[in-house]
């Protein structure tokens, strides 16, 4: 409790609490997108292209100023998309080579630069650690209300172009041909996991960006059917972890952020891979049993019907043997013999012989299409 | 020294581009990153198993971590409750995780540097040295050299199978080779060769020597022995020009080691002969030109003896028949002049005997 | 020459090659206005690229194509595309009656969302092919022939005057199959022109009145009747149409 009443009171709780759910909200949005148009690492590739933008920023500028690096890590970041897509379209190397090269070499690059900065004379440490860790915890109130007004625009764009989306990353071809320029969809995608990404470096760091991009989303996936609910459920886990995570590590015994960011993550995740309501480990293999069950208790119901039709009026109880034979089946048949009996579709005598009762019969024929031996 | 340095820079580049290869040809380059930052956990318990790097525990750890990243992503894969690579993108970045919060915990103080294990120093690499045989040799040169060792064992041996699994594990199947088992068997040559090469290199530039080289090579040939050949070529090259440039403006190696690399594939990516921009420009002018060619040696052809060649097969009536540009028909049809093909009395052209034969029309499927 | 507003596709030179290989080489066909039209030819014979080449979805070396004497840029409106049911990922987290709606975007432009208008054109686009039940299950449940007909009751909902569809009848139940014709033909009693490529040999007689035969060339275009012969099958099919012994009315369903 003294957490949630230091999260309101605390400037620096409250700014990383801020920063960081509202960077889970785009980033989520945003990396739903991307696992959906099969780009789940390209998030990883872009992060690490942005480094050679940074360090040349600074080359340029001199300047320490954050915003100034993060615009030249964005110019990064946007021609290491234009690279990847360059590269796949002209060449036989496929997505997967395509993100593995940019990376290498962007990144290969910016450390060159980097090592080469940490030697000058003027500058320190020019926060390789945070760029790769990230440190939620030094976000200040301006830092905020830039990560706001770019999670805003994000989030808008987002909505706006949200049937574009939608269509484009389900059938590319007919959304051109109905007239959507897909380079121009193409373009504002990675507008946006570009303004993402530059952003959210400085709290999570560059290895572990993606994993706030795509684990939100894989989670979400599990929950729902809808493209909609999946795409604010993941913004919501994407926050929501990131608030918590960067809390805990802020508070807490001085543990790096972005990795507790993840780990939140993955419990969502896990959860997600195991309750969720759609796809869930758990929930399928409920739903298995009870598809088994009904198909084990739809059976007995023919099996009854089929020995019905062979005997005489008074002859129509039988054993649990004999109905085990016909289903060939004879484990756990007395259980289920006994539920149908519960619910009204089994009638029993002394012996504990079975039947159909009328409920039954109706079943059957319900089940037959209205042409069993009792359809009405 | 510095010699050290190249030789050990050689066998790490060399190392990593043999996994590299048959990675890359998979589609699976991306895996050797997800393997490379899966590692540090294991090495992390491995040194706190008993407080040194020195032991074999952290290696054992870190292939241990590795391993454990590649399956738990399979069965994910294979649960169907994600889509191709978020199955990677899911497990490597907890694993990840797990070892920078065991780093900040219990080694904050010691010689586990993050910065080192992650981008590693491999100018620092001579300080570090074992004695063998009747001299001493730097810990990470003998390392590499083993592994490299190893790795060229395993693809000399089982090249054949390694190349039918890479392209076409039905057939490998089919031919008693289980694409299954060498698949393992990469995965595991690749983690251990980022363990071995993770404080020369560092863990996030691994990646970058396992498949840079490769895909330059991808871009020249199409043999995969040739690929190979030329994937080492290029990985000595660059280790060479990356120290020495490294040295002169005193950067860290491994970066500069990958810049080199990087420049060749744009190279590679431009001028290739068989793949490279200037070759596919190249190949659309001449498929259209071939194409223009033939039509109007069709043209030629179908109103060679008829009655109105003089006003079909006059320079003006091919302007207006065909839509191309002016400019563009001289050109084709001057050179269809030159080539034989084509001859001109007054004005008019007629289709030669060498034209009509080399009216063939491209091949039905 | 023919009167424009009667040709409803009209492509010339058309020549498309990736690398040497040429997949399409000097194709010439025109399609009139209101016919329903099937591509076929052997695997790899260009069918699909054609399709994909008319509506601008890959890079050709030349040629020129007109809807109605103008450019797909103009006439992007009257124009309707069917792909082949395996290139779409059908796992995607949407309903039946989302992917309809989907076929309304065109017509709104970008940034405009779909309101009650829209969501009325696809049910009663779902209706013309039995899907009415379906409208909110999932995609990723649907049979090949439920797939089939949501794509085809996407392509309605934009009301175009060109219907363009790679094989939409394969892999699809009997009752399916029926329940497309019977929306085809509905199509083309309104006017509208169909062009589809065509897998089945043996019912081309039957469900066209046009066919164009494919193999990198066009080997021949025209009514089925005089086009749709022995000789220029065995033209198109190299050889592999020896298969095929008797006269090719047989093939009459």
């Amino acid at each position: 409790m003294s957490l949630l009443y230091e999260m309101i009171f605390d400037y620096t709780l409250r700014n990383v609490a801020l920063g960081t759910l509202l960077l889970g909200l785009g980033a989520g949005a945003i990396g739903s997108f991307m696992t959906l148009r099969g780009q789940s690492l390209i998030g990883d590739a872009i992060a690490h292209a942005t480094l050679p933008g940074v360090a040349i920023a600074y080359l340029l500028t001199s300047a320490k100023d954050p915003s100034v690096l993060l615009i030249g890590a964005a110019i990064a970041g946007v021609l290491g998309i234009g690279a990847i897509t360059v590269i796949i379209r002209t060449t036989k190397i496929d997505s997967d080579g395509a993100n593995g090269i940019i990376l290498s070499i962007f990144f290969g690059l910016g450390l060159l630069l980097l090592t080469y900065i940490q030697k000058l004379p003027k500058s320190s440490q020019a926060g390789l650690d945070r760029f790769i860790f990230g440190q939620a915890a030094t976000i200040v109130a301006k830092d905020v209300v830039i990560i706001a007004i770019v999670q805003f625009l994000v989030l808008t764009t987002l909505v706006l172009f949200f049937k574009e989306f939608k269509s484009s990353t389900f059938d590319p071809q007919s959304t051109t041909v109905m007239g959507f320029n897909q380079k121009i969809i193409d373009f504002i995608f990675a507008a946006l996991l570009v303004a993402v990404i530059v952003v959210g470096l400085q709290t999570v760091g560059v290895i572990l960006i993606s994993a706030l991009l795509v684990a939100p989303a894989a989670a979400a996936r599990q929950w729902t059917h809808s493209l909609k609910t999946m795409v604010i459920l993941s913004s919501l886990f994407s926050g929501i972890s990131g608030m918590i995570g960067s809390l805990i590590s802020a508070t807490g015994m001085n543990l790096p952020t972005g990795p507790m960011i993840v780990l939140v993550l993955t419990l969502f995740i896990a959860i997600s891979f195991l309750f969720g309501s759609k796809r869930g480990v758990v929930n399928k293999k409920i739903a298995q049993i009870k598809r088994n069950r009904t198909f084990d208790q739809n059976r007995i119901l023919l099996a009854l019907d089929t020995l019905a039709r062979s005997h005489e009026e008074s002859d129509l109880y039988h054993s649990s043997h004999t109905i085990g034979l016909m289903v060939q089946h004879n484990q756990g048949i007395k259980r289920v013999l006994k539920q149908l009996t519960f619910s009204g579709l089994l009638l029993v005598d002394e012996e504990s012989n079975y039947a159909l009762s009328r409920k039954g019969e109706e079943f059957v024929a319900s089940l037959k299409g209205g042409e069993g031996l009792y359809a009405r | 020294m510095q010699g050290e340095i190249i030789v050990i820079a050689i066998l790490s580049s060399i190392a990593c581009a043999i996994p590299g290869v048959f990675l890359l040809l998979k589609r699976m380059a991306l895996i050797s990153d997800a393997i490379s930052h899966s590692i540090l956990p294991g090495i992390v318990i491995g040194f706190l198993v008993k407080q040194s790097l020195n032991t074999p525990y952290p290696i054992i750890g870190a292939v241990l971590s590795a391993m454990v990243m590649v399956v738990v992503s399979e069965s994910l894969h294979r649960s169907n409750l994600v889509k191709g690579d978020t199955a990677i993108a899911v497990v490597f970045p907890p694993l990840f995780s797990v070892g920078v919060i065991l780093v900040s915990i219990f080694a904050k103080n010691v010689h586990l540097d993050t910065d080192a294990v992650l981008l590693g120093e491999l100018a620092f690499a001579p300080f570090d040295r074992m004695a063998i045989f009747n001299t001493t040799l730097p810990k990470s040169m003998v390392k590499m050299a083993i592994i490299l060792v190893l790795n060229l064992i395993v693809m000399i041996v089982l090249f054949k199978e390694l190349k039918v699994s890479t392209f076409d594990p039905v057939l490998s199947k089919s031919l008693g080779f289980s694409p299954s088992f060498l698949h393992y068997l990469l995965m595991f040559m690749t983690s251990i060769t980022a363990v071995g090469a993770f404080d020369s290199v560092g863990a996030i530039l691994v990646l970058a020597f396992m498949i840079t080289p490769t895909a330059t090579a991808l871009l020249l040939t199409n043999s995969l022995f040739l690929m190979v050949i030329i994937a080492f070529i290029l990985a000595t090259g660059s280790s060479i020009l990356g120290v020495l440039f490294a040295m002169k403006i005193d950067a860290g190696i491994s970066g500069s080691i990958t810049t080199v690399m990087g420049l060749f594939f744009i190279l590679a990516y431009l001028f290739s002969p068989s793949n490279g921009v200037v070759t596919r420009i190249k190949n659309k002018m001449r498929i259209k030109h071939e194409y223009a060619l033939s039509i109007i040696l069709y043209h030629l052809m179908n109103h060679c003896e008829a009655d109105d060649m003089e006003s079909e097969c006059s320079y003006g009536h091919l302007m207006d028949q065909f839509s191309y540009p002016q400019r563009y028909l001289k050109k084709v049809v001057h050179s269809a002049v030159a080539r034989g093909l084509v001859e001109e009395h007054n004005g008019v052209f007629h289709i030669t005997e060498e034209g009509l034969k080399s009216t063939s029309l491209p091949v039905y499927k | 020459m023919n009167d424009l507003n009667n040709i409803a596709i009209e492509v010339e030179d058309l020549t498309v090659a990736y690398h040497h290989n040429p997949v399409l080489w000097d194709i010439d066909v025109q399609i009139e206005k209101g016919v329903i039209s099937a591509i076929v030819g052997p695997n790899g014979a260009g069918k699909s690229t054609l399709l994909k080449s008319i509506l601008q979805l890959i890079p050709i070396s030349s040629g020129s194509i007109t809807f109605f004497g103008r450019s797909l840029k103009e006439m992007r409106r009257e124009v309707a595309y069917v792909p082949q049911r395996s290139e779409v990922d059908w796992d995607f987290p949407t309903t039946v009656l989302d992917v309809v709606m989907m076929g309304s975007y065109g017509a709104l432009g970008w940034i405009i969302p779909p309101g009650k208008r829209e969501r009325e054109l696809a049910l009663q686009a779902l209706e013309k092919v039995g899907m009415t039940e379906f409208a909110n299950r999932q995609i990723s449940e649907l049979s090949g022939g439920q797939q089939q007909r949501t794509f085809i009751a996407r392509a309605l909902v934009q009301d175009a005057s060109i219907y363009l569809m790679d094989e939409p009848f394969a892999g699809v139940d009997a009752a399916t199959e029926q329940a497309i014709l019977k929306v085809l033909r509905e199509l083309q009693s309104k006017g509208k022109t169909l062009v589809i490529v065509h897998h089945d040999l043996l019912t081309v007689k039957a469900y066209f009145d046009h066919v164009i035969l494919l193999n990198v060339h066009t080997i021949a275009a025209g009514p089925v009747k005089t086009t749709f012969t022995q000789e220029n099958l065995q033209k198109a099919y190299k050889g592999k149409f020896s298969a095929f012994k008797g006269d090719i009315d047989e093939f009459t369903v």
